[in-house]
């Protein structure tokens, strides 16, 4: 159940995108991500699939990795697109007893399935190819200038830091607590949704006590050696922008640039 | 009610980079009534074969039968009455306790079980003697006031409640003082006396393991690599040695003592008596150093 789950999981490679700067690509995912919704559903989507799969050759991690993520999502995605097929009025192409099935429909739904699977492939692969330290490192020097307004960056960052890193141990411990009660006869599929819910008191407890616990040892471990927030703490990997990352970026910037316009 | 392992198979993350051989086509025959011991390093398959046996996993490839039912062929409701024949026991089962009062707690399993209330209350007052927590005591405590390893006897208790023919636990003294692990040993072993239950333990403790179990199971890379009663292990230290398991400072001495040709034997349950074989050679000076 719980150990399916694959969010924000890296993947270490060699790979051209692995050794990019994280910031270069968070900007360059917003930046494909704000294309994803520009683009009209022609050429410029098309262009648009080429590049991410160029990208995701780039990184070479599985592609059966990227596709995961795409899972969880499929029955919402499915859904969406039969009831845009269902309900989009426009010229009728093909009928079957009271269903009617549109020119315009047909291109919504293919529209957001593809713009909605692009947006997973997209945000996974910015996952998969950037450690959850890369990627917190580089959110808070991205948001630095908010600093100046009272923004509390460094705290946001580490609070990012410290989910994505026990993100992956909450599954694994409500996996066991799971496997524990169904050894002493629960069971979560039978009953009806009230039951069914009250049922899960004997999962959702024990992980509330655990992660509050857990919580509590961190931050006691956190100012025993020295912690007092973002301010004079100083950096063990400084992020430096190299040409690749220009390069990158410039090339991307200028397709995007050209599809868009 | 023998438990038969044939050719088990089970790998974690399969299709990814970080795929591993947990199981790597174990066979095993666990009889009616054993008390096993199963060591090995950190990663060897011990924890996921306990969970394989428990249906809580599915094999890749190999059957387990169960008095001589196939897991891979039961339904979801024949592996839920098999949960109840086969306790297990997770690692620090106290995280799993949730309910407000230990009578609650106990009486989680046998109700789940569909038992009425005059069973229930049976099986809670009967699992917490065996665990050493007296019901009349304990019965209507808090959960939340008990101590790290009376916590433990409790977690256990709650799996006794439901009457299993097997019990598997997986590191059952892990992070318990000294004193609660002797209490926790002299209980399994209690229990087993009384029960004449099969038993399989998985520790990294070989003084626990040569304390309660008479066979020994070895695990290295998800397969067996030693399976051997206790006596017969203390003899091979050497191989112990290179598995990663480490001897005890007492069965050391005896060791190195022998590798000289002392031929101090060895008892699991009665380490005092190599004591006294020391002490009579060394007082009758027989002895080369």
């Amino acid at each position: 159940m719980f150990s399916n789950l694959s969010l924000g999981q890296y993947i270490p490679a060699v790979s051209l995108i692995h050794a990019l700067d994280p910031r270069g690509k968070i900007i360059a995912t917003f930046m494909l991500m704000l294309a994803v919704f520009q683009a009209g559903f022609s050429q410029q989507l098309a262009v648009l699939c080429v590049l991410i799969i160029i990208l995701i050759l780039l990184s070479r991690v599985n592609i059966k990795m990227y596709f995961k993520a795409l899972k969880p999502f499929a029955l919402i995605i499915v859904i969406t697109m039969i009831i845009l097929l269902w309900l989009t009025p426009g010229n009728i192409r093909f009928e079957f007893v009271n269903i009617r099935i549109t020119v315009e429909g047909l291109v919504a739904a293919a529209s957001l399935g593809i713009r909605f699977t692009i947006l997973l492939l997209l945000a996974r692969f910015l996952t998969l190819t950037t450690s959850p330290m890369a990627m917190t490192d580089a959110v808070e020097r991205l948001l630095k200038p908010l600093r100046f307004l009272g923004f509390p960056v460094h705290e946001l960052a580490m609070i990012m830091n410290i989910s994505l890193r026990f993100i992956p141990l909450f599954f694994e411990e409500a996996d066991r607590i799971r496997k524990a009660q169904l050894c002493r006869g629960a069971n979560y599929q039978e009953g009806s949704l009230k039951q069914r819910i009250k049922k899960l008191r004997s999962i959702v407890l024990p992980i509330f006590k655990i992660s509050l616990q857990r919580a509590d040892e961190l931050a006691t471990a956190m100012e025993l050696r020295g912690y007092q927030g973002g301010k004079g703490r100083t950096q063990l990997n400084v992020l430096r922008f190299h040409w690749r990352d220009f390069i990158f970026l410039g090339v991307l910037g200028i397709i995007l640039l050209f599809i868009m316009f | 009610m023998p438990i038969e392992i044939e050719n088990l198979v089970y790998i974690y993350q399969k299709g990814t980079p970080f795929e591993k051989i947990a199981i790597n086509n174990l066979s095993l025959k666990i009889n009616d009534g054993e008390i096993i011991g199963i060591m090995g390093v950190t990663g060897s398959g011990k924890s996921t074969l306990l969970q394989l046996l428990n249906a809580l996993l599915t094999p890749f490839a190999g059957n387990i039968a169960i008095n001589g039912l196939l897991l891979s062929k039961m339904k979801k409701k024949q592996l839920a009455k098999l949960r109840q024949q086969v306790g297990m026991v997770f690692q620090y089962p106290e995280q799993q306790i949730f309910e407000e009062c230990i009578f609650d707690e106990v009486a989680f399993g046998p109700l789940n079980m569909g038992l009425d209330e005059v069973e229930a209350e049976k099986r809670v007052v009967e699992s917490l003697w065996q665990v050493g927590l007296d019901p009349q005591l304990y019965k209507e405590r808090s959960t939340a006031k008990l101590s790290g390893g009376e916590k433990r006897r409790l977690a256990i208790a709650g799996i006794l409640a439901l009457n299993p023919r097997y019990l598997l636990l997986d590191e059952p003294t892990a992070g318990l003082d000294q004193e609660m692990q002797t209490l926790l040993l002299d209980n399994l072993r209690e229990l087993h006396q009384i029960r004449g239950m099969t038993i399989v333990m998985v520790s990294h403790h070989l003084t626990h393991i040569l304390d309660l179990c008479e066979r020994i199971i070895i695990m290295d890379n998800g397969s067996v690599c030693a399976d051997t009663s206790s006596d017969q292990l203390l003899n091979s230290a050497l191989q112990l040695d290179k598995l990663g398991i480490d001897l005890t400072p007492s069965l050391e001495v005896v060791h190195q003592l022998n590798q000289k040709g002392w031929g101090i034997a060895l008892s699991p349950r009665n380490p005092e008596q190599a004591g006294r074989l020391i002490t009579e050679k060394l007082a009758n000076k027989s002895f080369e150093l």
